[in-house]
Formats: structure tokens, C-alpha cells, sequence
């Protein structure tokens, strides 16, 4: 049962889900768990807040399985599910997280967090989580961590093809404006 | 002046899909050619970089997602199963309650009104109705007169004469609540 729940995709994995079946659940977990995770993370910036809402993506998704179109695909569903949990979360927790990115530059002064913040600099996502809006980011972590295509980022986030050409085009232009232009390279670029 | 020429293709459809005469230009130009670099560095640093956005789920956060889903699962399986006895129960509630009041209705129409209830002229009729036996005795004691048995003639009067008694009481009573109202 279980060589048969890796040899099927996530849409007949999704429908048997949907018949009670855990074990389909928990391969649609294996195999979107760390993508969704990894987005959350890169979104919030914050293990721990990316943890909750990773947890209530998968248990929402499972709620509303039946509501689940298998005419798309189950990655762009669960990526437009994590994305509306991230806004619900953004909303509440805006003046917070604020006011904890504020405190991290100035209460940084220890050895250790002086290297995370090193790190943080060096990563080109926590650039792009400070600089681009939240569509923009989006759209730019669909593209090249997902390697979604453009019509999939677009059944993600809601919008038309040409909006999501729009979004990357402006994420691109603020990143290269803002990187550095010395002849070195991009943090983590090969 | 500086060549501005496919800076803009390049954001928009980023490096992989620059046109070829574009890439015939990139290659000459060398001010293009710097911008195309940092466009592919900054790409390969966006699918690749993973200092801290790429890490995977943590073990303890999958196994206590589907211990939530299990739960989830569960009650949702015993709602399933509940939900077709909670219709059947429903349905059997709703028909015994619809019998019991066909038949309290139906009940309720053979009953007379009650007497507080009742008109005066209702109560007039249920006197008369009431008081038949007197209208028969008065019949029977004039069919003994004529026969000339006396002593049970003697008796009938004075039921009679209760009668009569009685329907008094019953117009004065009337009367007195008439002049009350």
C-alpha cells in the first residue's frame, strides 16, 4: 500500500485523503512539507511562527479536502492556502514583528548573533523578505525555489499570467538595485 | 553615453530567456554584459541560496501534524457514521410529534366547550339538555293522572317541583351576573 501511495500523484493521493485514508495524507505531508515549511520560514523569518503555520496549512488542507479541485495541481493549493495563512498572520502580528526587527539590530552584539546576523545578510531571501512587498516576494519564491510555471504562480496567487510577469519583473529590478554592484558576486550565487 | 539596452528584458524575463539577438549584443557589449552577470548571479543565488530559508520540516512538527490530523479524522469518521442514526432519530421525532397532535386535535373537536367559556345561550341548551329526565317526567305524570295512579302521580310532582326549583335558581343567577356586567 505504501509502494503504492509513492508511485501516485498528489491529485490521487489527495482524493484518497479525502476517503479517510492517512497514509495518502501523510505522503502529501512527506512530500510538500518541507517546500511549504521552507516558504513560511522565508516569509516569516521566524522557525517557530513558520512551524504554526505550517501546522494549521496541513490540518486547513485536510479540512478542506473536499473542497480540492484536481483540475490544479495540489502544490498550487497548498502554496495559495499557506500564502492566505501567512496574511491572516502578517495582519495580526504586523506592530510585533516590527518592533522584534528593530530590537534584532540593536540588541545584536554578542559574538553568535553577530554571525546570524552576518548570515542573514549573506542570504539573498532575508534581503528580499526586507525589500519586496509580499506579492512581489511571492511570486519571486514561486518562481525560483518552486519552479512553478507562471500560470501556476498565477492560480496561486489569485491573478492573471501578465500580473505575475509584473511582479517578477519588479522584484528583479529592486534586488539588482539594491545588491551589491561591486564585481562581487551574489551572496550564495554560484 | 551609457548602453541602457536590455537592462529592462533582462529584469522582465530574466537571464535564461533573453532573446538571441540580445545575447548577440551581451556579448559584445561590455557595460550588458556586466548587468546579464549580475542578473544570473542574483538567479542562481535565488534558486540555490540556502542559508536559512531552505530548511526542511522538523520530524517533531510532521508527527504532530498528523497526530492533529488523526484526531481530525477520527471525530469526522464518527460524525459520518452518527450522522445517518441523527437524521432517522430526527425524522421519527418529527412524525411522532406530528401524530400526537392529529390526534389531540382530533380529540379536542368532540369535547364540549368549557363551561367558563361558554355563551349564555350555550348554557341555556346544555341546561334543557341536561334537565330532559324533568320534560319526560312531567309526560309520564300527566299519562298516570289520566290512569288514576295517584301515588306515583304524588311522587313526579314533586320531582317536579325540584325542577322547577332549579330552573329558577338558574334565571336568577343569570339575571344577577347580567345587572353585574
Amino acid at each position: 500500500m505504501e509502494h503504492e501511495n509513492k508511485n501516485q500523484t498528489d491529485e490521487e493521493l489527495a482524493r484518497l485523503a479525502r476517503s479517510g485514508s492517512l497514509t495518502a495524507f501523510d505522503h502529501l505531508l512527506g512530500r510538500h512539507g518541507d517546500s511549504v515549511y521552507a516558504f513560511l520560514v522565508g516569509k516569516t523569518g521566524n522557525a517557530e511562527d513558520a512551524k504554526d503555520l505550517t501546522q494549521t496549512v496541513f490540518i486547513k488542507a485536510y479540512r478542506n479536502l473536499d473542497k480540492y479541485d484536481a483540475k490544479h495541481k495540489f502544490t498550487t493549493w497548498i502554496f495559495c492556502i499557506a500564502r492566505r495563512e501567512f496574511a491572516s498572520f502578517y495582519r495580526s502580528k504586523r506592530p510585533a514583528s516590527v518592533l522584534i526587527d528593530d530590537e534584532s539590530v540593536a540588541v545584536n552584539d554578542t559574538p553568535s548573533s553577530a554571525i546570524e546576523a552576518d548570515e542573514s545578510r549573506s542570504d539573498i531571501w532575508i534581503v528580499a523578505r526586507k525589500l519586496l512587498p509580499e506579492s512581489q516576494f511571492s511570486a519571486l519564491w514561486l518562481h525560483y525555489r518552486e519552479d512553478m510555471s507562471l500560470r501556476d504562480i498565477a492560480a496561486t496567487m489569485g491573478c492573471r499570467i501578465g500580473n505575475v510577469k509584473i511582479l517578477l519583473h519588479r522584484a528583479r529590478k529592486k534586488l539588482m538595485d539594491k545588491l551589491p554592484n561591486n564585481g562581487l558576486e551574489f551572496p550564495g550565487g554560484g | 553615453m551609457k548602453c541602457d539596452k536590455f537592462s529592462s528584458e533582462l529584469t522582465l524575463k530574466g537571464s535564461r530567456a533573453i532573446e538571441p539577438d540580445a545575447k548577440q549584443h551581451i556579448s559584445k557589449c561590455k557595460r550588458c554584459r556586466a548587468q546579464f552577470d549580475r542578473c544570473q548571479a542574483m538567479e542562481t543565488a535565488l534558486r540555490y541560496n540556502s542559508a536559512k530559508s531552505a530548511n526542511s520540516m522538523p520530524e517533531e512538527l510532521r508527527s504532530s501534524i498528523m497526530e492533529e490530523i488523526s484526531k481530525l479524522n477520527h471525530s469526522q469518521r464518527m460524525h459520518r457514521i452518527s450522522n445517518p442514526f441523527i437524521k432517522v432519530a430526527i425524522g421519527c421525532a418529527a412524525a411522532l410529534f406530528l401524530i400526537v397532535a392529529a390526534v389531540t386535535l382530533y380529540t379536542s373537536e368532540d369535547k364540549p366547550p368549557a363551561i367558563a367559556d361558554a355563551t349564555p345561550h350555550t348554557e341555556i341548551n346544555l341546561f334543557i339538555a341536561e334537565n330532559m329526565r324533568g320534560g319526560q317526567a312531567i309526560f309520564n305524570a300527566s299519562e298516570l293522572a289520566m290512569r288514576g295512579l295517584s301515588e306515583e302521580f304524588e311522587l313526579l310532582k314533586q320531582d317536579f317541583a325540584k325542577l322547577t326549583q332549579k330552573y329558577d335558581r338558574f334565571i336568577e343567577t343569570r339575571l344577577f351576573m347580567a345587572s353585574s356586567e
